[in-house]
């Protein structure tokens, strides 16, 4: 098992409020899952894939990478492993706008530190074919449509070959139609790579590519299951 | 890549960097052009006084430069001196010594009279080696018949309206303590940039000064010059071995209080310049922690995926040296010309100093300015480090800063 999220708790203050995000979640995720968790806003999806993502730690409960307990592991910990074994794909594509596409994916190989030039260069190239941006690699984001920069992004979040990649509502700011090819393109990775997939969306005609699909509402799961 | 970040970074917002820059280009401007100006000050000052009126070595009997406040004329040398002007000449020919009376005198016009520094010399000889601008009349000591020659500083001649030809009355005490005095032609004006001699000066011919004083042959003290600085240590020593009852006062004594001077204006723009080097740095600071702040998002998602915060702080860090050197290098390259214009032209402060003969003593009135290598690149560093220190703070902030809560933005 890949993860393993069990009766996760996570509340925030607010004020002298204290909110409940998350309300006791568990769920396994398998090797290679394409998955999708959906619910309204405020149902705790983007709260789900920050802890998932080790950008958080959960006020109770466990939730294992691996067999790794992230609740146990340090901030510096939590980095290398973000860094060496999960991709992140944002809703703004969150892309450097001073590099171009190619340097916006072969930064994520840099930050690694485990790869010469050559072959950063090398696996840059590979990933930005396989996403179809070879026409525009040497663009910098500012000269990509919405679908070309969640492209690179995807690319980015790819090119370490990562074993889980989350992608918080990663169609939310595109077109229908470019919103459909870019989770046909993440299918295709996923099973291509056999890399975990993990994405929230509210978009039906998204959620339909999904395999497994994970309801929540009010911070619990209400349902999950295969497609 | 982080480099690549850094560097285009500064083009996100160019006016932004140009401004934070700014701080920087300034800052070393001013280093450059107050260094090389403190330094052109002293060693324009220190020139001057050794080409126009101490020279490199000034010797002189036992104790006359500890009593020379007093101008007291109880220290002279005469059978001394003639042996010193003698040797000095078979072992140094291409140098010069020139033997010289100097005393406190009143001048007066007739109408004005004003205390002013006599000194004897041998016109001829003295003013081959003191290089003295001739400002009006001749320097030869040719008088007319029965008239006794006079010289007179530039700056006491305009204070009298005097032109060449005009008579003066010198009053003195003689070496007995008598008073004495003598009527001269004010045969030349001459200017040496050197308060002392502009503001204070009178020359007049030796033979005349010892008559006055009722010295006979007798002299002060006598004026070693030679081409370069280095050869006042063989002046000293070969004196010191030949003539070890003299005492002797080489250019940097004498120099010393105009340095002792220097030191505390220095120390004064120091602290002026640490001011400016301070609001510099506090005005990166907040430029760099607003350009920060604008990318939050950025440097969460950069942290998301794995930078580490020595990665990030070397991003910012590496932004600011950038700037700093942007600035920096800006500030050299505007301020290096200006002093080097200035090396060649100097500064004249003459009219400055006009009136005001005791603030004058410590300056020369044209200073050159004295860039050098080391003022260039101290300046360029300091550039440098301070806008690195200014970009400390936002990069450690925004290091330490959740990734997540980064993201929020």
């Amino acid at each position: 098992m890949l993860l393993q999220c069990q009766n996760v708790v996570k509340t925030y203050q607010q004020g002298t409020q204290e909110v409940r995000a998350l309300r006791g979640v568990s769920l396994n995720l398998a090797e290679g899952e394409f998955a999708a968790v959906v619910g309204p806003s405020g149902s705790g999806k983007s709260t789900l894939l920050n802890l998932l993502g080790c950008l958080d730690i959960p006020t109770s409960g466990d939730i294992l990478f691996e067999t790794r307990a992230i609740t146990r592991l340090s901030d510096n910990q939590r980095s290398i492993l973000r860094n060496e074994k999960i991709g992140f794909i944002f809703q703004n594509f969150q892309l450097i706008p001073v590099l171009s596409a190619f340097e916006n994916v072969e930064f994520a190989l840099q930050i690694q530190g485990r790869f010469s030039a050559a072959e950063r260069r090398e696996q840059t190239q590979s990933i930005i074919k396989e996403v179809g941006l070879e026409d525009a690699r040497r663009r910098r984001p500012s000269e990509l449509s919405g679908g070309q920069q969640q492209r690179v992004a995807i690319a980015r979040a790819l090119v370490k070959k990562p074993r889980l990649v989350l992608a918080d509502e990663p169609t939310a700011n595109l077109d229908s139609k470019t919103a459909e090819d870019i989770v046909a393109l993440m299918l295709r990775l996923n099973t291509e790579h056999q890399t975990t997939f993990l994405f929230s969306t509210h978009d039906n005609r998204v959620m339909r590519y999904a395999r497994r699909i994970l309801t929540l509402k009010d911070g619990q799961i209400e349902e999950d299951h295969g497609v | 890549m982080i480099f690549k970040i850094a560097f285009r970074n500064l083009f996100r917002n160019v006016r932004r960097s140009l401004l934070t820059a700014g701080a920087v280009w300034i800052a070393v401007f001013i280093l450059i052009f107050t260094g090389a100006f403190l330094k052109g000050f002293e060693e324009s000052t220190v020139a001057v006084q050794i080409k126009t009126d101490t020279g490199l070595l000034r010797v002189a009997a036992r104790n006359y430069f500890s009593q020379e406040n007093e101008w007291s004329l109880d220290q002279t040398l005469k059978k001394e001196a003639e042996d010193f002007l003698q040797t000095f000449a078979e072992q140094f020919p291409r140098d010069k010594a020139d033997p010289r009376v100097t005393f406190r005198a009143d001048i007066s016009d007739g109408q004005f009279t004003t205390r002013v520094r006599g000194v004897g010399i041998n016109p001829d000889h003295f003013f081959q080696t003191f290089k003295m601008a001739l400002t009006q009349g001749s320097l030869k000591a040719s008088a007319e018949s029965g008239n006794i020659p006079l010289w007179m500083g530039a700056a006491l001649a305009k204070d009298f309206g005097a032109k060449a030809g005009d008579y003066f009355t010198l009053t003195a005490r003689t070496r007995h303590g008598s008073y004495t005095a003598n009527t001269f032609i004010l045969q030349g004006i001459v200017e040496g940039g050197n308060p002392v001699v502009d503001f204070l000066s009178v020359y007049l011919p030796l033979a005349e000064a010892q008559t006055l004083l009722d010295m006979s042959a007798e002299i002060t003290e006598i004026v070693v010059s030679g081409e370069r600085r280095k050869k006042s240590r063989a002046f000293e020593s070969w004196a010191a071995e030949h003539f070890p009852q003299l005492d002797r006062q080489n250019w940097v004594e004498e120099s010393r209080p105009i340095r002792e001077i220097n030191t505390v204006r220095r120390k004064v723009i120091r602290i002026l310049l640490g001011g400016i080097l301070l609001i510099a740095l506090s005005g990166i600071a907040n430029t760099m922690l607003m350009a920060c702040f604008e990318r939050k998002k950025e440097i969460g998602m950069m942290k998301a995926l794995g930078l580490s915060s020595s990665g990030l702080v070397s991003l910012i860090l590496i932004e600011g040296v950038l700037i700093g050197i942007l600035g920096a290098g800006l500030g050299f390259a505007t301020a290096w010309p200006v002093v080097l214009w200035l090396e060649v032209h100097g500064i004249n402060f003459g009219r400055f100093l006009e009136g005001s003969t005791s603030a004058a003593v410590s300056m020369a009135s044209q200073i050159f300015f004295f860039p050098t290598a080391w003022l260039a690149l101290r300046a360029f560093l300091t550039g440098v480090v301070v806008a690195s220190l200014a970009t400390l703070y936002p990069a450690w902030k925004f290091a330490k800063t959740h990734p997540l809560e980064a993201l929020r933005g």
